[in-house]
């Protein structure tokens, strides 16, 4: 009788296992419904972005490679003149300039931040670059509108609209991201590191780039790549200053146009199911299979660092 | 007596901020054996190690007082060369910090910050280093790999090859063993009691029977004072403070 009882309240849930099991049915389901929609849209964009090559017949060899982008007309062999190289192209070059120029900059403010500065210093930058990164793109995209553009207009000549105009914004623009990244990438490098480099007789700034910097290169390249793919991505504040024009720049001061900024440009005024329409989800689906490829090297790399690291 | 110390301090006091932590230390070390630092947690005994070779300077809240005379000179006069102070005093700390290089370009650290060094000499002294510290033999065929994939007990003969590379007269070392297993901690004490034949070694221990095994001298510390120096057999068997004493018979600490 006793022994029954007792088998009773061992079997019977208790109360906060119950709240136990919701709690892991709560946030499975949450993983699931984000689950579905990562799935989703990654259907959605390819499946549409395959239909310019597969009902519309277009030559992905042609599209990926063809230089001519007039969605609007054909050659004289009747084939739609949908050539995507300039967009690609144009995306590559300023999204990698923009890095390139953003990176020395943004590893000499985290350095500044973590091993030079005193701590009242370091909070004031900190809350800047916090304001920097919170700033819309629309702003940024203004901002170079009317500052940037008329600058590059006095200085370089042309019409200032153009790749010059697009880097520039774009450095302002993942400036804030890779140094945010990189200060926490130097802050993660031991305090031992930086003692025993002193106790050998290292000077603060051979300590600085002999050790500091060189511990923490993984999660610099990891904050320099995050910053690629914002920029890669990035659509509006580009399109506003970058020109707009489907074809291969000459110099730094010709107009251009990126994947995102001919998107944004031309997505409202296409009618869905037509070619026009059709090839724009084809740039959509490179966007977004860059995107991927961004994320796996930013994994590689990590991978890369936490095996170096492993103190 | 003072002829053959190669480093004495007077009187060190030093202040976290308005809080003294040490209360006027005088202790000297020999030119060459192993003096150990003793005493319980928060004693002061590593507080007064990093004093030493001026790593407090990094920390603005911690102020030093006192005569450091190495070799005759004050550590702490204003015109110290810091990174030759800290070649010739070399610091291993409690954890194997090797830094996430080669073994031989940990190594040869401290040498390629000074840039008059050959190569060949580099090399020479790198393999000079790594033979004192009795970690030759285990690495000579892997110098170009990765010195974070070394055991703990390797890593910290590195440490300490890293140290010795620069030549340094005095090794100071913060409880080099107490981040290692008993194996490890045992090959890293062998290389110190060879070292000990050729430099001024000062290391702090918790570890009594490691104090007892490697020193020939052994210094007490309790809150911020030095109770009692003598040669370790006398601190262990005939200790002349109650302190000293309750500490070495296990009484607390």
């Amino acid at each position: 009788m006793e022994q029954n009882e007792l088998f009773k309240q061992l079997t019977k849930k208790s109360v906060a296992s119950k709240k136990d099991i919701f709690g892991k049915y709560l946030s499975l389901s949450a993983l699931i419904l984000i689950g579905i929609t990562v799935v989703a849209i990654l259907f959605f964009v390819i499946s549409r972005g395959l239909t310019t090559f597969t009902l519309d017949k277009i030559n992905p060899f042609r599209f990926l490679f063809g230089t001519d982008w007039q969605p609007n007309n054909v050659d004289k062999n009747n084939n739609p003149l949908v050539g995507a190289l300039p967009m690609i192209f144009g995306s590559f070059v300023i999204t990698l300039l923009s890095a390139l120029v953003a990176a020395p900059f943004a590893i000499g403010t985290a350095i500044f931040m973590t091993e030079v500065s005193n701590q009242r210093g370091a909070k004031i930058m900190q809350s800047v670059i916090e304001l920097l990164v919170g700033i819309p793109s629309v702003v940024y995209g203004f901002i170079g509108l009317t500052v940037i553009v008329p600058f590059v207009r006095n200085t370089f000549g042309g019409s200032g609209f153009g790749i010059l105009s697009g880097i520039i914004v774009l450095f302002v623009m993942i400036l804030p991201t890779i140094t945010s990244m990189s200060i926490d990438a130097l802050n993660n490098v031991p305090k031992i590191y930086r003692e025993s480099a002193y106790s050998i007789g290292a000077t603060p700034w051979q300590t600085i780039y002999k050790v500091v910097l060189r511990s923490a290169i993984p999660g610099i390249l990891t904050a320099i790549v995050f910053g690629l793919s914002r920029a890669f991505g990035e659509a509006l504040a580009v399109q506003m200053v970058v020109g707009n024009s489907p074809v291969i720049p000459q110099n730094a001061l010709s107009p251009a146009a990126t994947l995102t900024s001919v998107l944004t440009q031309g997505i409202g005024n296409t009618t869905e199911g037509s070619l026009q329409n059709d090839v724009l989800w084809s740039l959509a689906m490179i966007l977004l299979l860059m995107s991927l490829v961004f994320n796996l090297i930013i994994r590689k790399i990590g991978k890369k660092g936490e095996m170096k690291n492993n103190v | 007596m003072t002829k053959n110390k190669i480093l004495t301090t007077k009187n060190v006091r030093l202040y976290y901020g308005q809080k003294e932590a040490l209360h006027g230390i005088n202790l000297s070390f020999p030119e060459v054996g192993i003096t150990a630092l003793i005493g319980p947690s928060g004693s002061g005994k590593s507080t007064y190690l990093r004093s030493i070779n001026r790593l407090h300077d990094l920390d603005p809240n911690v102020k030093v007082t006192g005569e450091f005379l190495y070799k005759g000179k004050n550590i702490y006069a204003d015109n110290t060369d810091l990174v030759q102070l800290r070649t010739n005093i070399g610091m291993v700390f409690q954890q194997p910090s090797p830094f996430p290089f080669s073994i031989f370009e940990n190594v040869a650290f401290g040498l390629k910050l000074n840039n008059k060094i050959k190569k060949d000499e580099i090399d020479e002294r790198v393999e000079e280093a790594l033979k004192q510290a009795a970690i030759w033999d285990d690495v000579k065929d892997r110098l170009d790999q990765n010195a974070l994939g070394l055991s703990g007990g390797q890593q910290q003969r590195i440490i300490i090859a890293r140290s010795l590379a620069t030549r340094p007269d005095i090794l100071l070392l913060d409880e080099p063993t107490s981040a290692l297993d008993p194996i490890s901690g045992r090959s890293v004490e062998d290389s110190l009691i060879e070292l000990g034949k050729n430099y001024s070694i000062i290391i702090v221990t918790h570890n009594m029977q490691q104090a007892k095994r490697i020193a020939d001298t052994t210094a007490f510390f309790m809150d911020g004072n030095l109770i009692e120096v003598d040669d370790t057999k006398n601190i262990f068997l005939y200790p002349k403070e109650r302190e000293t004493e309750d500490f070495v018979t296990g009484r607390f600490g």
